[in-house]
């Protein structure tokens, strides 16, 4: 026991990561509270020092999948496992997993020192070395001189901080975090973000993230999983996810998006030919690998706003749509406007530069974008 | 833990206490309320032997009465060792039905929490009747285990109230992170429950402690030889021997109460002592 932990912990994590046994797995999960489902078939893997947000709005089923993750709640059907060994059962005090919630839930009558020895103590850890780790985890948050306060004196920032030094100091198999800094103020928050990533990369320890703070996802996360009414709608790098999102409730809950209805002409899965429902043809990329229609069918494309532009009428594109413009509101940095076409508001943000006019309300605009652009989205079932 | 009042409220009692009118109303009542307390104090201060206001001769005869009177003082110790025992019984029942009986997740919860708190409404007499019958099956009438246990009964719904109030007052995600953290239903209990009920637990305590050592009906039922405590002696006493010592008994007793309620200010500040008095909260007084 006289071994640095972070040696330890690292040589655990380089067999770990060879073999997968640090992976939690979870498959099939479903929850039911009365008739109405809070998950339904979720899927996924938090892969061994991966940093993995679960992004939805409220009621979505985030903290029930990390309850039930934890132990705090039983699975109606699915199975957790860490590597291949299944979890479910186990009671949250055997799991070994670092848990830091909203309200951080700090011991309120032990001093800081103890809340972050908790569950050292709890292992019959010695003395000695109990107080050594906790001092070093103290230390490593920044707080080596909070230790004899008691959490009710201190900061919000500064008990969440302890509460992560609590969560990490077991070295669990993972750390589950829901919504750790929803109290935070926004500039601290930002702060937080960048310390927290910071300590997950130090620690190398994986982490599973609960948040509706679509910008928090996209800042911290390796991989995100976007959540909708109990299930998964899609999980990818926060690139992939923003760029190719693959249903509309992604597009919608991700940034702004222009959903376009489309009639399909040729999908081969990976671009596909469409029809605009001004008769106009154009070629986007097929974004969901599943459930997107093949010829004849109905669909929908997805462009973002700042990936359309206007286009002078001799200019070649891909896609090109005519419509009238609304009105244009300056942003400082950008412009966002509006034009109407295609029987409904597109939104159309460019940057804010010396040879942009903006055109008369009332004039007839041409907008444009790439195949790479337009994203065919899953249909819904 | 506890929340302080807000200070609107706290602001607006004020300027309400202050109020000419409020004052001319309230003394008469104060009055009506404390003076006949206060009578017994001038009247123990007898030289004679018969109880009468204002006493014809000032003299300590009925404190010398009083200590030369074994009796008294074997019904106090007597009352005393009731009362211990039954807080203990009582802190200890509904200290863990409080906590035992939300998480049993059983659809008869709120039934069984009624049945808990039934003896709050129930006339004494009744209560008293039925457990003097019980007790004569048991054979513990007449015994201090036996009014200890018949005293837990009154007590066991206020210490109840108290710990459930604290309880609904106790984060979930503290019990999560201590069980995620490693720790068993013992250590969950020790760390978390504990310090949470404590509080409540005392202020529970001292109410139960009140309770018992004022009751006199149920007492009176199950008292025998040797196990009479001090209210029931105070009652047959005034009945059947009227004397300035239960005059000075009584004064002393007050002199007692208005002790520990300064004592009280002192330690913990006039509101805190207020409300402990008046509603028995422990909340979470600043744990
Ligand atoms: N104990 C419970 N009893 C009944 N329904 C519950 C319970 N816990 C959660 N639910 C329901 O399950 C669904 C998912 O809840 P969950 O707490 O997982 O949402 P969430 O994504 O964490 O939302 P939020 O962002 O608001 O925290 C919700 O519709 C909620 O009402
Ligand atoms: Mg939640």
């Amino acid at each position: 026991m006289t071994v640095d932990d972070s040696k330890v912990t690292s040589a655990a994590r380089a067999t770990g990561a060879a073999d997968g046994a640090r992976d939690i797995n979870v498959t099939g999960l479903g929850k039911r509270y009365g008739a109405a489902h809070a998950l339904h078939d979720v899927n996924f893997t938090l892969r061994d020092g991966e940093f993995l947000t679960l992004l939805g709005p409220s009621g979505s089923g985030k903290t029930t999948t990390l309850g039930i993750i934890a132990g705090f709640v039983d699975p109606d059907y699915g199975d957790v496992q860490v590597g291949a060994r299944s979890i479910i059962g186990m009671p949250p005090r055997r799991r070994n997993l670092g848990i830091v919630f909203q309200s951080y839930a700090l011991f309120p009558h032990l001093s800081v020192a103890a809340n972050v020895e908790f569950g050292l103590r709890m292992r019959k850890v010695p003395a000695a070395e109990r107080e050594r780790r906790g001092k070093r985890m103290l230390e490593r948050v920044g707080l080596a001189d909070f230790a004899q306060r008691t959490p009710a004196q201190l900061s919000g920032g500064q008990q969440q901080r302890v509460a992560l030094a609590r969560a990490l100091v077991i070295n669990p198999t993972a750390l589950l975090l829901d919504e750790p800094l929803g109290a935070l103020d926004r500039r601290l928050r930002q702060q937080v973000e960048i310390e927290l990533k910071g300590i997950q990369r130090e620690t190398g320890v994986s982490v599973l993230h609960v948040t509706h703070d679509q910008e928090e996802a996209m800042i911290m996360s390796d991989r995100m999983a976007v959540m909708n009414a109990g299930r998964i709608e899609q999980i990818d790098t926060p690139t992939n996810v923003y760029k190719y999102p693959s249903t509309r409730f992604v597009a919608n809950f991700l940034g702004e998006a222009n959903l376009l209805d489309v009639n399909v002409r040729e999908n081969d899965g990976a671009r596909a030919i469409v029809n605009y429902a001004d008769g106009s043809s154009g070629a986007v990329h097929v974004s969901s690998a599943h459930g997107t229609g093949g010829s004849g069918s109905q669909g929908t494309v997805c462009v973002r706003p700042e990936r359309m532009h206007f286009a002078s009428d001799d200019e070649v594109a891909e896609n090109a749509v005519c419509g009238t413009f609304v009105s244009c509101l300056y942003l400082g940095a950008s412009l966002r406007c509006i034009v109407q076409a295609l029987g409904q508001e597109l939104i159309v943000t460019c940057s804010d530069h010396a040879a942009f006019t903006s055109p008369e309300p009332g004039a007839l605009v041409r907008l444009a974008w790439d195949a790479a652009d337009g994203q065919l989205l899953a249909n819904e079932s | 833990m506890r929340k302080p009042p807000k200070p609107a409220l706290v602001a607006r009692r004020r300027r309400a206490a202050t109020t000419p009118l409020v004052v001319i109303l309230a003394m008469p009542a104060l009055l009506f309320l404390v003076l006949p307390i206060l009578l017994v104090i001038p009247m123990s201060f007898t030289a004679g032997h018969v109880v009468e206001f204002p006493p014809s001769a000032w003299g300590l005869t009925a404190y010398r009465e009083l200590f030369a009177d074994e009796g008294w003082r074997e019904t106090i110790m007597f009352s005393l060792k009731v009362s211990a025992l039954a807080v203990f019984l009582s802190v200890l029942t509904a200290g863990l039905a409080a906590i035992g009986l939300p998480r049993l997740r059983m659809r008869g919860e709120g039934l069984v929490a009624a049945v808990i708190l039934i003896p709050l409404a129930m006339p004494v007499v009744t209560l008293a009747l039925g457990i003097f019958q019980f007790f004569n099956q048991l054979q513990i009438n007449g015994t201090l285990v036996g009014i200890a246990i018949a005293h837990s009964v009154l007590g066991v719904p206020y210490v109840f109230l108290t710990v459930r109030a604290a309880l609904s007052k106790l984060d979930l995600a503290l019990v999560r992170s201590a069980m995620s953290l490693g720790a068993g239903t013992w250590s969950v209990f020790r760390w978390v429950y504990l310090p949470a009920i404590l509080p409540a637990l005392l202020s529970g305590a001292l109410l139960v402690f009140v309770v018992s050592f004022d009751e006199v009906v149920i007492a009176l039922f199950i008292s025998g030889p040797g196990a009479i405590t001090f209210p029931v002696k105070l009652f047959t006493e005034v009945q059947f021997n009227l004397s300035p010592a239960i005059m000075a008994v009584s004064t002393l007793l007050l002199a007692a109460v208005v002790l520990s309620v300064v004592v009280g200010i002192l330690l913990f500040g006039v509101r805190r002592t207020v409300y402990r008095i008046a509603l028995g909260d422990g909340g979470g007084a600043g744990r």
